[in-house]
């Protein structure tokens, strides 16, 4: 098993008000594993996402990641798993405007920068169709362009999981569709797993399993493998 | 391991994106480091001098009337000297009688010394260790006159230079001299003229010619017989003469310019507070502009240290900037407000005062971003994100 949330509950304040983002959950993500996050708007997906990638923690309840408890490790711990094992795309694509797509795609490595690093980012980027586009900057590609460098950055550290949170909600159907495909080809050629989260049912058809997401519960999963 | 490099080029990438911020900050920072430094030199510049002083008085003192409050207003008998020689033989190794007046002509009051050129008694004080432009006069010759370095620009801007008379006012006397050579010593003695001490009598109608002079200046070959030579002093001539130790003068002045020189310290330090100030404040802008940025940074993978280590590279990248050409800077502003101002002070590059100025810019521009960095520091990554 690569993630796996146990009776995850996340409580936010906000003022003196309690917020409930997340009630019990449970989930498990395998190698493989193709999974889509679906539910409205404040369903707790991000949340979900961010607990599960080892950005944030469960106020009750536990996440393992490849049998590990994540509950209580340290920021330092945390950050480096996450340089490890998780590769992260987000739906505005946070590119660095100064640097240009390779450098970009390099960013998450740069602090220890391996020897191997130029290579692998220059492979990435041909991965996703930008072999072309290596020196250019983010304000010289297109929207779709962008997210295929941010994924490509996610993929610069040979992650076990890649979490996806909107990443085609910025994206026209066309572009959309070109980053479900290169997904798709990440789980199927490198077995790794993906996590999305989505409003779009077109994306969600193309995953293996949808959770479905309602008042911070999983209320209905599809298996659709 | 942390690659430094990489963290470093990307710091000044990221400084690239805001020029004109940056620009701002590092001129900021040029100009407190320049400040800094330009004090520095010119006090650095003035403590160099006042130590030559120091070594050029130091076992020099002066015998001269007690209750005279300057050389000017002291008579001195010769006799001192042979009395001296003979009740302390060998132990004075110089004596210099000098006499000092008042030049009241060319509407600058200008303070003349007057001294043996002879063998006998020897004319250490001054002219053996002064390099003098120009011709030297010869033994017991009259009728010349050499100009300290500051009065001779003062005299040149008046139509008098080498080779020329200049006729000198003392007490109704007056007295025509060739203008026969200059010298420099960066102190005080930039401000006098010299002049053979029988002109000296003939402008001092107050002096007994030939036996008082102003002031007799005399180097011990043994400093510890000072006390016993006043003692002898106050018994021999009823207390009417002392020993002034010339040292003390100077390092009175060498005191004073420690003040002058902390003093200036403290304003150049606040020139740089005020630069390094600039320095927070672009980077404050900078990381409340890339909270979403070094969220990610960090949601990628790195840690508090390195993000943080990042906002400070760039502190540090402007600070380096600005403090080597501040100091640069710092350096040659004072060489042209000395010559603007027409300072008689010459500006010593010193390597020591280059670095301490690269040294403070670069601490305080580190102190300046101490906040912002640690503001990265607790950034939560997905607090950022959302923002």
């Amino acid at each position: 098993m690569i993630v796996e949330a146990i009776d995850v509950h996340k409580v936010y304040l906000l003022g003196k008000t309690e917020i409930y983002a997340l009630r019990g959950v449970n989930l498990s993500i395998d190698r493989g594993d193709f999974v889509c996050i679906m539910g409205p708007s404040g369903a707790g997906k991000s949340t979900l996402l961010h607990i599960l990638g080892a950005l944030d923690t469960p106020t009750k309840g536990t996440v393992k990641f490849m049998n590990e408890i994540l509950n209580n490790k340290n920021d330092r711990f945390l950050a480096r798993l996450r340089r490890e094992k998780i590769g992260f795309i987000f739906q505005f694509f946070y590119l660095i405007p100064t640097l240009t797509a390779k450098e970009n795609v390099m960013l998450p490595l740069i602090p220890i920068k391996p020897r191997w690093l130029e290579r692998r980012a220059e492979e990435l980027l041909e991965l996703v169709g930008l072999k072309k586009r290596m020196s250019h900057k983010p304000k010289e590609l297109s929207a779709g362009e962008q997210q295929r460098v941010a994924i490509a950055r996610a993929l610069i550290n040979n992650p076990e999981v890649i979490i996806a949170d909107e990443p085609t909600g910025n994206l026209d159907s066309d572009n959309g569709r070109q980053i479900i495909d290169i997904l798709s080809r990440i789980v199927r050629d490198e077995n790794k797993a993906v996590i999305v989260a989505t409003h779009n049912m077109d994306v969600a058809k193309r995953t293996d399993r949808i959770v479905y997401l309602k008042d911070g519960a999983i209320v209905k999963v599809d298996e659709l493998k | 391991m942390i690659s430094i490099r990489s963290i470093a080029v990307l710091a000044f990438k990221n400084l690239s994106r805001k020029k004109v911020r940056t620009v701002l900050s590092i001129t900021g920072i040029i100009i407190g480091v320049m400040l800094y430094g330009g004090m520095s030199y010119a006090t650095s510049s003035l403590k160099t001098r006042v130590t030559d002083v120091i070594g050029f008085l130091q076992d020099a003192m002066l015998i001269q009337n007690k209750d005279s409050i300057a050389p000017v207003f002291s008579i001195v008998d010769l006799k001192i000297i042979d009395d001296i020689d003979m009740y302390f033989p060998d132990i004075v190794r110089d004596f210099s009688p000098q006499i000092w007046l008042l030049n009241s002509s060319q509407k600058q009051p200008t303070i003349v010394l007057g001294v043996y050129l002879s063998k006998e008694i020897s004319m250490r004080t001054f002219l053996a260790n002064l390099k003098v432009n120009g011709e030297l006069p010869s033994d017991n010759s009259t009728g010349w006159i050499i100009l300290g370095s500051a009065i001779a620009e003062s005299f040149r801007k008046k139509g008098y230079d080498i080779g020329d008379n200049l006729t000198l006012l003392n007490l109704g006397q007056t007295r025509s001299l060739r203008i026969i050579g200059n010298f420099t010593t960066g102190t005080f003695y930039d401000w006098l003229v010299i002049i053979s001490i029988y002109d000296a009598w003939k402008l001092s109608p107050n002096l007994e010619q030939e036996s008082e002079v102003s002031v007799i200046e005399i180097r011990l070959r043994d400093p510890t017989y000072s006390d016993e030579i006043q003692s002898f002093l106050d018994s021999r001539y009823s207390g009417k003469y002392e020993l002034v130790y010339n040292i003390e003068v100077a390092e009175m002045v060498g005191n004073t310019i420690n003040t002058v020189d902390k003093f200036a310290m403290v304003i150049g330090l606040l020139a740089l507070i005020i630069g390094s100030l600039g320095v927070a404040n672009t980077m404050f802008i900078n990381i409340t502009e890339r909270k979403q940025e070094i969220g990610i940074l960090k949601a990628t993978g790195w840690t508090n240290g390195e993000a943080a280590l990042e906002i400070l590279m760039e502190a540090l990248i402007m600070g380096l900037i600005g403090s080597v050409i501040g100091a640069g800077l710092g350096y040659f502003a004072t060489i042209f407000a000395v010559k603007i101002f027409s300072i008689n002070m010459t500006i010593y590059f010193s390597a020591i005062v280059f670095i301490n100025s690269i040294s403070a810019g670069l601490i305080t521009s580190t102190v300046a971003v101490l906040i912002p960095v640690w503001k990265v520091m607790t950034l939560v990554p997905i607090k950022a994100i959302r923002e």
